[in-house]
């Protein structure tokens, strides 16, 4: 007797302690696990905004898609009936009962880093029904609408079975706008930490990958909602547990770009470049940019690079075979060119050197400069020794004879423009020109140099060489040569297609540099304006009225008299404009054995704009390795001026 | 005959009989509250109300009976109890991986083990009673391990650890109470310990999976799902519970089998503390009163039924808290009384209808 009480005591004594320590000692811990097991986080999706063009054309937007899910517990529990709701299912939609085996299948439709075939129903299913059999799950993710339609009818009959819309984003507008708009993609394992953070679920959300799709993405995206939910052992949801923060949808866009124009733009770049490359053979036309910009507010109404690619086919998936043809094509169609092509501007650049040199007083608008076709440097350092001179040439080899400012300009004379750059004796520039310092000071003040800052990702900065640039990069000291070369916006100098268009915005701005921009207004999730329109100014350039008058004048007379005759007319409406030719030698020419004198391959840039007296748009058009700006840039611009313009009487019609 | 029936049920250990009441009430209250609009469990407690209708009316029956009957019947019991544990292997129920039921043409099914439990204390008790004074022999005592050993064995194979537990445990108990000698249980303990690995051998991959678990809880933690589970209930409950019908872990469905083998991390959850304390208590005192019925028995064969039942009824509530508690390796014995189960209650029934058997024939000299 006396041993079984003696057991009892240390039964009671051994079960009491451990008590003590679970429910006294450790009860808060363990209360904390009992909520850890009941309480779950559930992230309620923010519906991203949408993108409108200016006139209110949809450019990105949401569209449902249609999944077929299943919620296992709710299945019935018979075999037979369970394999009639599978067969029912896969007739209709075509997804498999059974996992096909890895080899079967097309590789090409797959997910990026998922080569296998889509699971089989029932796997999918039986997997689920011992993860969170009341959770549901997709068994044929992304059916056309009319199959969703169709099964939606049966699904009475199909017990358990769902369909689930989720939002995908689309592009109506396609590879004409993919460069502005952009594309989305999964939020990479890298910047996962950074998202998390901000309320994102990387297994669901994507982001912004390129265009205005990255740029704005904390704009469009919003903030997700979240709400802590009370469950059982299931996954059964039971109640949500104490304050709901909704989803705040993310704000919609309306940009500054006018589809019309940018599909005319796009169409004539297209044309253009087609009838180039059939016309000559060597250096192919590979690419070319238009913009086109109201001038006054930086509104950006077209942008096209070419070549491009189509957003539309990365609304749902990036597809694997897809994106490495366009990452690896030699072209680079996943560029955008306008803001991220450097190339050297040629003519274009002169604007610069030609106001430069007015403000500074380096020659009067009325003195005139000998152009004999060609001229020698001599060589600072060795003046007396022949050997080291250098020669420069103008584009027209017999001279332009005596050259004034206006001409000079008009004409795009290069000798004018070295003299006035850096010196020239003989044709009566005498105190040295303008020297690379300040070339290198007004370019910058007419906004090369510096990205314009326009919303975009991957802005190039381009380049204007100086001495210090020289030494350090080519390690060689600065040569009047050198000034030359870049007082034609040649050599060194590297400018995208949108620093170039704006560098023309002072003339037309009182001498303010103007930002581009593509946005226009900023709406929120009931349309109404959060951020209405305004004009940012980069920065007001030091230039005199005279010399913004001046330069102006130069311009109107490019398309009176000048390189720009030829280009064309609009009636009643007076237009200004001017014409590049940039020779150049990358790595294709030099594979084309064309960097040699008299050879070089040319890349065309023309920038119009108009009316001249109260500018209303301006337009730049770049063709690389286009040879002849006035030719190949200039109506490709003319294009978009006439269109632009009979827009304009259109709406004016329809508004009256 | 009226004046002697009277006399006889004024014996009746009612504070047995009220602990035993508040037990098997508590626990159906218990059973409800874990199996609340569980679709497929919401008849459980009316189930056990009927259980406990019949175990009330079993328990009436058998304390009406003289126990020294049994004693008389306990070799024939014996053999049946063989025939039907071997029968099992022909036409048993497979039931959970184990051939433990008999149908009785389809009308209820009866698990032979828990008939052998109760058999075995009687067999037991019988047999020592009859044997008490030849114990000093040593060949006795391997007698009774023979005696004991073959049921146990067949129980062992359905395979039925726990109940094949019990029965040896009933047998060492009154062993021990009839008068086991010193050298005999060094010897015994020491021959114990030396076949534990053949009994390791012998076992099934289940139940070495269990102890293995027990011993190692880190090695699957999938398999340590509801002991872990088990633990955040008791802990969750703290001084007072969280209150009747209000337990997350219970009433989500976190905690398994939490209305059988652990409705005593239900309690703790519900009433905390305090109330597994009570608890407690109240099988102590079960316990306690079956010991002192036992220390009163009018003749041996009593006192050491009533001994084997109070070590069955310790032993059982010792391992099922001792699983709870994560104390013990989990063999699946429930709690007694607490638990949902009809013939754990009945066997349970049955066995306090023996004790009070015992306690209405004692010899007390009352005029």
């Amino acid at each position: 007797m006396g041993t079984f009480y003696a057991l009892i005591v240390i039964g009671i004594i051994s079960v009491i302690s451990q008590l003590l320590r679970l429910q006294v000692f450790e009860h808060l811990q363990m209360s904390e696990l009992a909520i850890e097991n009941r309480q779950s986080r559930v992230n309620e999706p923010a519906p991203r905004g949408v993108i409108y063009d200016r006139n209110g054309v949809t450019l990105a937007h949401n569209l449902p898609t249609f999944n077929v899910v299943i919620t296992p517990a709710e299945l019935p529990v018979d075999d037979l009936r369970l394999n009639e709701i599978y067969e029912r299912i896969s007739f209709i939609t075509g997804a498999p009962i059974n996992t096909p085996p890895l080899d079967a299948g097309n590789t090409s439709t797959n997910r990026l880093g998922e080569n296998a075939p889509p699971p089989g129903i029932a796997e999918v299913v039986y997997l689920q029904q011992s993860l969170a059999p009341y959770e549901q799950v997709t068994v044929a993710p992304n059916v056309p609408r009319n199959v969703a339609m169709a099964l939606s009818e049966e699904l009475r009959t199909l017990p358990g079975v769902g369909i689930k819309v989720s939002p995908t984003r689309d592009y109506p507008t396609g590879a004409l706008t993919a460069h502005v708009v952009g594309y989305m993609g999964p939020i990479t394992r890298e910047v996962e930490a950074f998202y998390l953070e901000q309320g994102f679920e990387p297994s669901r959300d994507k982001i912004g990958y390129a265009g205005i799709e990255a740029f704005m993405q904390n704009t469009l995206a919003g903030k997700n909602g979240s709400k802590l939910v009370e469950h059982d052992v299931a996954g059964l949801e039971l109640r949500s547990v104490g304050q709901v923060e909704p989803a705040i949808p993310g704000n919609s866009l309306v940009l500054t770009l006018d589809v019309r124009l940018q599909a005319i733009a796009e169409g004539a770049l297209r044309q253009r470049m087609k009838q180039e490359n059939q016309l000559r053979r060597g250096q192919p036309v590979t690419n070319g940019v238009v913009i086109a910009m109201n001038p006054i507010t930086g509104e950006i109404l077209a942008m096209v690079s070419l070549p491009t690619y189509d957003n539309q086919q990365f609304a749902r998936f990036i597809p694997v075979e897809y994106y490495s043809e366009l990452h690896e094509h030699p072209h680079r169609p996943l560029l955008n060119q306008a803001i991220s092509g450097e190339h050297p501007p040629g003519s274009v650049f002169k604007l610069v050197v030609a106001s430069g040199a007015l403000q500074e007083e380096i020659v009067t608008p009325e003195q005139r400069v000998s152009d004999p076709g060609e001229i020698e440097i001599v060589n600072r350092y060795f003046p007396n020794d022949p050997g080291k001179k250098r020669k420069v040439v103008c584009w027209k080899r017999d001279g332009h004879g005596l050259v004034d400012f206006i001409t000079g300009l008009a004409h795009s004379c290069d000798v004018y423009f070295y003299a006035l750059g850096g010196g020239y004796d003989e044709g009566g520039v005498t105190n040295g020109g303008l020297g690379i310092d300040r070339v290198h000071q007004y370019a910058t003040w007419l906004g090369y140099n510096h990205p314009t800052g326009i919303e975009l990702p991957g802005e190039l900065t381009g380049l204007i060489p100086n001495r210090d640039w020289k030494r350090l990069n080519i390690g060689e000291n600065w040569s009047t040569g050198d000034t030359y070369i870049a007082s034609i916006g040649q050599g060194y100098v590297l400018a995208t297609p949108l620093q170039v268009l704006n560098s023309f915005t002072p003339f037309m701005n009182g001498g303010a540099l103007i930002r581009p921009t593509l946005i226009r207004e900023i709406l929120d999730g009931e349309g109404n304006v959060v951020l209405p329109f305004e004009r940012s100014v980069i920065h007001q350039t030091p230039l005199k009225r005279t010399v913004l008058d001046l330069v102006s004048n130069g311009m109107r007379e490019v398309m009176v008299d000048g390189t720009g005759k030829r280009i064309g007319k609009i009636d009643g409406i007076a237009l200004g404009g001017k014409t590049g030719t940039a020779e150049y030698c990358d790595n294709i020419a030099q594979q084309a054995d064309r960097c040699k004198f008299g050879s070089w391959p040319a890349h065309a840039w023309f920038v119009g704009y108009g009316p001249f007296e109260d500018p209303e748009i301006a337009v730049v058009a770049f063709v690389y390795s286009g040879e002849e700006g006035a030719t190949v840039a200039g109506p490709i611009v003319m294009e978009i001026l006439n269109a632009y313009f009979e827009l304009k009487v259109i709406e004016q019609e329809n508004s009256a | 005959m009226t004046f002697t029936r009277r006399r006889l049920w004024k014996n009746l250990d009612w504070s047995l009989i009220v602990a035993v009441a508040l037990l098997v009430t508590f626990g159906i209250a218990m059973i409800r509250s874990s199996t609340f609009d569980h679709p497929n469990l919401s008849d459980t407690p009316g189930k056990q109300i009927q259980y406990a209708v019949a175990g009330t009316a079993l328990f009436f029956l058998v304390s009406s009976i003289d126990y020294r009957y049994w004693q008389s019947l306990s070799s024939v019991l014996y053999f049946v109890s063989i025939l039907l544990l071997t029968g099992l292997f022909i036409s048993g129920v497979v039931a959970g991986g184990a051939q433990r039921w008999f149908d009785f043409f389809g009308l209820f099914f009866v698990q032979p083990s828990e008939l052998a439990k109760i058999g075995s204390i009687i067999w037991v008790s019988s047999f020592f009673a009859h044997r008490r004074e030849k114990l000093y022999q040593f060949k006795w005592v391997i007698v009774s391990i023979l005696h004991a050993g073959i049921p146990a064995a067949l129980v062992m194979a359905q395979p039925n650890l726990s109940s094949a537990v019990m029965i040896i445990i009933v047998w060492a108990s009154i062993l021990w109470a009839s008068g086991l000698r010193w050298q005999h249980l060094a010897l015994l303990s020491g021959t114990g310990f030396v076949s534990l690995p053949v009994l390791w051998i012998l076992m099934q991959e289940y139940q070495r999976d269990r102890i293995a678990h027990f011993l190692n809880p880190a090695a699957d933690p999938g398999a340590q799902y509801n002991i872990r589970q088990a633990l955040i209930s008791i802990g969750s409950g703290g001084w007072f519970g969280q209150g009747y019908n209000q337990a997350s872990q219970v009433q989500l469905r976190f905690l398994k089998v939490r209305h059988t083998d652990f409705i005593f991390s239900a309690t703790a959850a519900e009433f905390g503390l305090v109330g597994v304390v009570i608890i407690m208590i109240l099988l102590i005192v079960v316990i306690v009163r079956i010991l002192r019925i036992s220390a009163i028995a009018s003749d041996p064969f009593g006192a050491y039924l009533c001994y084997g039942m109070a070590t069955m009824i310790f032993a059982q509530t010792f391992f099922n808290i001792g699983m709870n508690l994560n104390l013990l390796p989990v063999i699946g014995l429930p709690l007694p009384f607490v638990s949902y189960g009809g013939s754990a209650l009945l066997t349970l029934s049955i066995g306090l209808g023996l004790v009070q058997s015992v306690a209405l024939r004692h010899r007390k000299y009352e005029f």
